[in-house]
């Protein structure tokens, strides 16, 4: 899933150009795993283990139809924090023609016509609901490895005919269970298991479960054939428009390349995409995504409300950012070395334009105050004063572990001393969030249902469906009548 | 290459849970036996839901099932894992709104009853099939008249009736 903003992003260095890593998935080659499937073990009767990845459809449209079944079969949008763009649309605005990332504002108008539904994003449910989702599948298949809010990879072993029993079980389940439809797609590598779960989606009568091994069969290399190259797992748009030029335009051309070519003229990473085309396993679990752990960056961005002026007040939004980021820094121990904020302005509007700065920090550091007034320090040279700026982020780079960060002696870790972070927490478990931050991160005002603070640049989301899993007073109502 | 040695997993299973020390100092007598026995309270969702994952708490507005002991403003809680059998209360959707009723069967057609003798059943036409969105596994009526406990809200005061005294 793409999205245009938002902080449960699963690939947040595709939110902005030029920072870092967008491979981060090919972790590791599994070595294991490459030798024990390549190569057969003679008498061994074992079948070769299986990746299945199951992938919600629709998710957040999906979500928002489980407490409201009147959005049942109806178009539906899912707009990005603050009501910006499109980040989510069910299968029949998908068939309207909306796409994903468009300006709410630009289709408003002939949406209504269509009787299309928009829904802020209601990230809150959307993660309950996600991590119930997980949990009923991993009763099916237990090694699951959760790599994006509405997708995850389990590993199987067993008969076709077993597997797919199996994965339709689990499928019904997390459909009647948690009332979200997913498809699954099992294939000896998690990148024709990515291509087999696509597959699930375009074409019906499969009961939403692709087995490889049937396209296989069925199709031959046709099916490979169908499937242009920027749609295959790991390649990025920089690398499609390269492989264009070499006459590379479909997984089966890529799949035929010659992999030390590849990992000459590109990278190991697209070789590990060429030999998992045919079917060797050999992109590892990405921790990245396990657990929530991010092992080369955290990223917290938000559009405003509305466009903010000035040093001060774009400080009050960082401030506020760079106290959840070091919220996630916190929650998987880390320590950062490197902050980096940045602002822009509308890119709707003229004169538009970005900015970006980055501090390194004296000592890795978890201190939601050193990690605060670093991103404000990151900014502050650039801010035009007289421009509108429309969004904000912070970027924590640099992470390590907390607990395997050793110095000598007098090089400590600025950690957080005085476990101000960890109490800030402790308040917004008990009173909710945002009642106490640094600066004006702990202001709370007049927004909607508590959860935004008064500051004049928070978000604006106005067709916010209940959290009805999450707050008390947000149930969804059952009527008696 | 059996490279985990059984001795250690035996070991593994006979090893004591640590017990704690005494967690406050006591001046006189004997320390609290009780206190090493001390794990928590039970939480009383973990004895009503018995599967959390799939387990919604509602809330009721309307009195078309007073008769089964579900009042407005009552929570209700849902199992959506549970397969509907005949006599559940169960969520429905009923023109595009859950609503909650009881599943019953008429003849070999299911119905929807309300336990209230002011609404009617209802009864699906021939192209009409049921939609059960979850089954009912129980409900909580606050029996005092406070509004439902919310974060953070304290009860509002209650005066003592005259001639009542509380331990």
């Amino acid at each position: 899933m793409s999205m245009a903003d938002g902080t449960i992003s699963a690939d947040p260095g595709a939110a902005i150009e030029g920072i870092e890593n967008d491979d981060e998935a090919y972790a590791m080659v599994d070595e294991d795993a490459a030798l024990s499937s390549g190569s057969d073990d003679g008498q061994d009767a074992r079948t070769p283990p299986r990746f299945v990845l199951a992938d919600a459809n629709s998710f957040f449209a999906s979500c928002e139809t489980v407490f409201d079944p009147s959005l049942a079969g109806r178009p539906v949008v899912v707009l990005s924090n603050n009501d910006g763009c499109v980040v989510a649309r069910s299968a029949e605005a998908k068939r309207l023609g909306i796409i994903n990332g468009t300006p709410w504002f630009k289709i408003r108008e002939q949406a209504m016509h269509d009787h299309v539904v928009a829904r802020s994003s209601n990230y809150e449910l959307y993660a309950s609901l996600s991590h119930r989702m997980m949990s009923v599948m991993r009763n099916f298949l237990p090694d699951q490895e959760v790599y994006s809010i509405d997708e995850c990879f389990l590993r199987a072993t067993g008969e076709d005919e077993a597997l797919r029993n199996t994965c339709s079980d689990m499928r019904a389940a997390v459909l009647k269970g948690v009332g979200i439809p997913v498809s699954v797609g099992v294939a000896p590598s998690k990148t024709l298991a990515k291509i087999s779960n696509h597959w699930a989606k375009q074409h019906s009568g499969n009961g939403g479960i692709t087995l490889w091994n049937h396209i296989d069969r069925k199709h031959g290399d046709e099916a490979l054939a169908s499937v242009p190259i920027d749609d295959i797992w790991g390649v990025g748009r920089r690398l499609t428009r390269k492989l264009m030029g070499m006459g590379i335009t479909n997984a089966l051309q890529l799949r035929d390349a010659d992999p030390v070519m590849i990992r000459h003229r590109f990278s190991v990473m697209l070789e590990r995409t060429v030999l998992e085309l045919r079917g060797v396993p050999c992109i590892e679990a990405d921790s990245d995504a396990n657990g929530g752990v991010r092992k080369s960056q955290i990223l917290c961005s938000r559009m405003f409300s509305s466009p903010v002026t000035g040093f001060e007040t774009l400080a009050q939004a960082l401030s506020v950012y760079a106290q959840q980021a070091c919220h996630r820094l916190r929650r998987q121990h880390g320590l950062c070395a490197r902050v980096a904020a940045f602002s822009s302005t509308s890119p709707y509007r003229q004169n538009y334009t970005r900015i970006s700065g980055s501090v390194v920090l004296d000592d890795p550091s978890d201190s939601p105050i050193i990690i605060a007034k670093a991103a404000c320090d990151a900014l502050r040279p650039y801010v035009d004063p007289h421009a509108q700026y429309i969004r904000a982020g912070v970027l924590l780079l640099g992470l390590s572990q907390a607990d395997s960060y050793h110095t000598l002696e007098g090089f400590e870790a600025s950690r957080d001393e005085h476990e101000l972070g960890s109490t800030i927490e402790d308040i917004s478990r008990r009173f909710g969030p945002r009642h106490v931050g640094i600066g004006y991160g702990g202001m709370r005002g007049g927004g909607h249902q508590d959860a935004d603070t008064g500051a004049q640049w928070t978000m604006r989301r106005d067709m916010l469906s209940g959290r009805c899993t999450t707050r008390w007073d947000e149930l969804a109502v059952v009527h008696a009548r | 290459r059996g490279s985990i040695p059984h001795g250690s997993i035996f070991h593994a299973l006979i090893q004591p849970t640590p017990v704690p020390l005494a967690l406050e100092s006591v001046r006189a007598g004997f320390p609290s036996v009780a206190q090493d026995y001390f794990a928590g309270d039970f939480s009383f969702d973990e004895n009503v839901i018995i599967h959390p994952d799939t387990t919604f708490i509602l809330k009721v507005a309307g009195d078309s099932m007073e008769g089964a002991g579900i009042f407005d403003e009552d929570l209700l809680v849902v199992d959506r894992s549970l397969e509907p059998q005949e006599g559940d209360v169960v969520v429905a959707i009923l023109d595009d709104e859950l609503t909650v009723k009881r599943l019953l069967m008429h003849g070999h057609v299911p119905i929807l009853h309300a336990e209230n003798a002011r609404y009617p059943d209802f009864i699906p036409q021939d192209d009409q099939s049921l939609s059960i969105w979850g089954v009912v596994t129980g409900n909580y009526h606050s029996q005092r008249n406070t509004t439902m406990i919310h974060h953070g809200n304290t009860p509002s005061g209650h005066t003592p009736l005259p001639g009542v005294s509380s331990s």
